[in-house]
């Protein structure tokens, strides 16, 4: 008798335990996008669908892969840490409630806003992960939609060769890190990578060197003018490293900008977009690598690289007295190779 | 009622009414061959299956993820469902009902829906955490319905769950995933021994041999090793399926049995390849992890011990030489892997003869074991593994084409004897069988 009556109670402890379990992974979630501080996020969307779950927007963050200079010091002995140590990323704020991450840290930060992820395996180190090759994971790389939503985002995101919008996530940040998606916007400014001419594959040392020649554009998708700033020889734009170690670094040498005068303010209307041309032969685009300064066109063709775009600060152009405001942020170009490969 | 006890039944109150028996014969004769206690696959099957489907119904109707539906209809909607499936199993399971695999059912639905839920609120709050977490948590809803109702159903879905969290853990995520392990041996062997389901303890000491093998092959980075386990944790099987034809449970014998055979077969057979040389430790022995050596040595003390208690406490349990002379072919595998795992044994080099000999012996001694007592299916296994022995040692062991050509006339003579063999046994019992039955009925007359 007392079996069959504890009997019925365990079987309703393991229901009740079956509701707890969904009421937790919700309530806890209800909780930070109620009370939680709200951030955007910049990400580059991937259409996948899920057979269970209809259409979702795979994102990708500029958090997701850390370059080893943006780790915290002694926080990671021997340049590597297990797979699935929870990681802390601590934030920064750029414009427009968009941030960026300022450093990665294994202990769990006293104060700031910073989101909790775990570091995440690669397949090359198995059970660790090495510092060069960090990958962190937050529990927020995918945006479920309603089933063909997921097309209209993906078109609107544009194709590798075409304008492409970058997806500003709206994140709730719980207080001990846990990020919960709000929603989506997208950015006023969009940006298109085509080659003009792209390097040649020299059969030796006596033919001649040929980089690339590409031509950035930036599209105003917004229904509001937009200001942008490129001041002296197309300083506004960088070329980035876009795989191998120093992926995510510098790899010309940054501009020197003097003062700013009239024509380096391009006001954009709604649909309006401005190209600029970049000869990647000029010694500006130079790039180091092995301490030996060489041309984009003498590099494999398995080297990878962005071109950014970054609107000034604040700061730099509080004197502008221009009627219409400033994009501010970074816009990061597709994937390139010298030899005209655009991923 | 199954047909076959209101057959039984009536046959019995026909042999009553013709005074071939009296009351108390018919009583004790109903009370011998009484409801089966195994489980009615088919209900359990087609109740299983329909609760799967709905569910995944559920699943994808939610998939469609409607923008207009707030996530808290959603969420109140998935929470409504489950209760409504459980209360309703629960109403259907008490003492008194007499629709209580319907209730089994709807407590399968409910659990179900709860794996539903648990992807709903992932889709609802774009949650993309570790997704096999999603599996376990399911898995383990499943595991506390199976203990606490108990359902066989429960049981099935829980190893379907476990298997897949263990499978992607250790080969999508190349974790170790000991809880998997461990999970099995508290929570799933057990039940499927109280619950007396063969097969369901069968699919669980599978399973054990999947998650150990997988998690101690990532730990020790698919090292020799590993065939030291496996024989260590075949060779438990074996000998442990001998002492628990001793026990309350006799009818798990076949089932730990065939879980543990069949997968010490195989690994016999890969053993005696030659080309397998390095079944050792890859690192030196100072460099082993604690974790690894006690994931090494916990098959190998259950090894040694359940050998000590066949042999001290259960020598009974052996029916006759030949179980003895199989015990003895598997400890003698196990011995010999776990000596070569010790490169400075060199026994490394030359095991694959060793193997070779017990594998061969084996062969021979299954199809014996067939012939003699008329097991079709040691017969089939014996000749399966000479025949694949053969065809193995075509190409490394005879270069002449006339050598090849005869082994290949012994081995199918002798397998061609074997299956004359099986015949007139088979015969020879099954007459012996109807000359003492009629032998009893002419004695009647």
């Amino acid at each position: 008798m007392i079996a069959k009556k504890l009997s019925k109670i365990f079987i309703v402890l393991a229901i009740a335990a079956q509701i707890l379990v969904l009421a937790y992974m919700a309530g806890k979630r209800e909780l930070i996008i109620a009370k939680g501080t709200e951030i955007y996020i910049r990400s580059a969307p991937i259409d996948p669908r899920d057979p269970f779950r209809g259409d979702f927007v795979r994102l990708r963050y500029d958090i997701n892969a850390i370059h080893q200079n943006q780790t915290k010091a002694n926080d990671f002995p021997e340049n590597k840490i297990p797979a699935g140590t929870t990681v802390y990323a601590v934030l920064q704020e750029n414009e427009n409630s968009i941030y960026s991450l300022d450093q990665l840290t294994t202990q769990r930060p006293e104060n700031g806003l910073y989101i909790k992820g775990r570091a995440s395996n690669d397949w090359r180190f198995r059970q660790n992960v090495s510092l060069q090759h960090t990958t962190v994971k937050y529990g927020i790389e995918q945006y479920y939609v309603q089933q063909g939503k997921g097309i209209e985002m993906e078109n609107r995101l544009g194709s590798r060769n075409g304008l492409q919008v970058p997806l500003e996530m709206r994140i709730a940040l719980g207080s001990d890190g846990t990020p919960v998606i709000k929603g989506h916007r997208w950015s006023s400014l969009g940006i298109q990578l085509e080659f003009i001419r792209p390097a040649t594959t020299r059969r030796n040392e006596n033919e001649a060197l040929v980089s690339p020649v590409i031509k950035i554009s930036l599209k105003n998708v917004s229904d509001q003018n937009l200001t942008l700033f490129n001041p002296g020889d197309n300083c506004a734009f960088g070329l980035y490293w876009a795989s191998g170690d120093a992926s995510g670094t510098r790899a010309d040498e940054a501009c020197k900008i003097n003062p700013a005068n009239e024509n380096d303010f391009i006001v954009l209307e709604p649909n309006a977009e401005y190209s600029t041309e970049l000869d990647l032969s000029l010694a500006r685009w130079h790039v180091q690598q092995d301490g030996k300064i060489l041309e984009v066109g003498a590099l494999t063709s398995w080297q990878n690289f962005r071109v950014i775009y970054t609107a000034p600060k604040r700061e730099a152009v509080k004197d502008y007295t221009g009627q219409y405001p400033f994009w501010y942020g970074d816009l990061p170009s597709s994937r390139f190779s010298a030899s005209g490969r655009i991923d | 009622m199954s047909k076959y006890r209101q057959w039984l039944i009536g046959e019995i109150e026909l042999w009553h009414r013709d005074k071939i028996i009296d009351a108390e014969q018919a009583r004790q004769i109903a009370a011998r061959y009484s409801e089966d206690t195994e489980p009615t696959w088919g209900k359990i099957i087609f109740a299983a299956v329909g609760a799967i489907i709905f569910g995944l119904g559920i699943i994808l109707l939610f998939a469609y993820n409607w923008e207009a539906m707030h996530r808290l209809t959603k969420l109140a909607i998935i929470l409504f469902a489950i209760i409504l499936a459980h209360s309703l199993g629960y109403y259907f399971s008490s003492v008194n009902s007499s629709h209580k695999k319907i209730g089994e059912s709807l407590h399968l639905l409910g659990t179900m829906l709860f794996g539903a839920g648990i992807w709903l609120v992932a889709q609802i709050y774009h949650i993309d955490e570790h997704f096999p977490n999603a599996l376990l948590v399911w898995a383990l809803g499943a595991l506390a319905m199976a203990w606490f109702l108990p359902s066989l159903a429960h049981t099935l879905l829980a190893i379907g769950l476990l298997c897949l969290w263990h499978w992607f853990e250790v080969f999508d995520f190349h974790a170790s995933n000991q809880a998997g392990v461990w999970i099995i041996i508290l929570g799933l062997v057990p039940l499927a021994w109280l619950q007396r389901a063969r097969g369901t303890l069968f699919l669980s000491l599978a399973m054990l041999l999947f998650t150990y093998v997988s998690s101690y092959a990532n730990m020790v980075n698919h090292d020799g090793s590993i065939v030291t386990v496996l024989f260590a944790l075949t060779c438990s099987y074996i000998v442990f399926s001998h002492i628990a034809a001793a026990t309350t449970f006799p009818q798990s014998t076949d089932a730990i049995r065939w879980a543990g055979v069949s997968v010490f077969a195989t690994l016999l057979f890969i053993c005696t390849f030659s080309d397998i040389d390095k079944l050792h430790f890859k690192a030196p022995l100072n460099e082993i992890s604690v974790l690894s050596w006690v994931y090494f040595l916990i098959p190998i003390t259950a090894a040694f011990t359940l050998v000590g208690v066949l042999f001290l406490r259960y020598r009974n349990s052996l029916n006759n030489n030949i179980d003895l002379l199989e015990v003895c072919i598997v400890i003698l595998a196990f011995l010999t892997s776990v000596i070569s795992v010790f490169k400075l044994f060199a026994l490394h080099n030359v095991s694959w003869i060793i193997y070779s000999l017990l594998f061969l012996t084996y062969s021979m001694l299954l199809i014996y074991r067939g012939t003699q007592y008329l097991r079709w299916q040691s017969t089939a296994l014996g000749s399966l593994l000479l025949s694949a022995y053969t065809f193995a040692r075509f190409m490394d062991l005879f270069e002449s084409l006339l050598m090849r050509g005869l082994a290949f006339i012994v081995i199918g003579a002798l397998l061609f004897v074997v299956g004359i063999y099986y015949s007139r046994q088979k015969k020879k019992q099954t007459g012996l069988h109807k000359h003492t039955w009629l032998q009893g009925t002419d004695n009647d007359r």
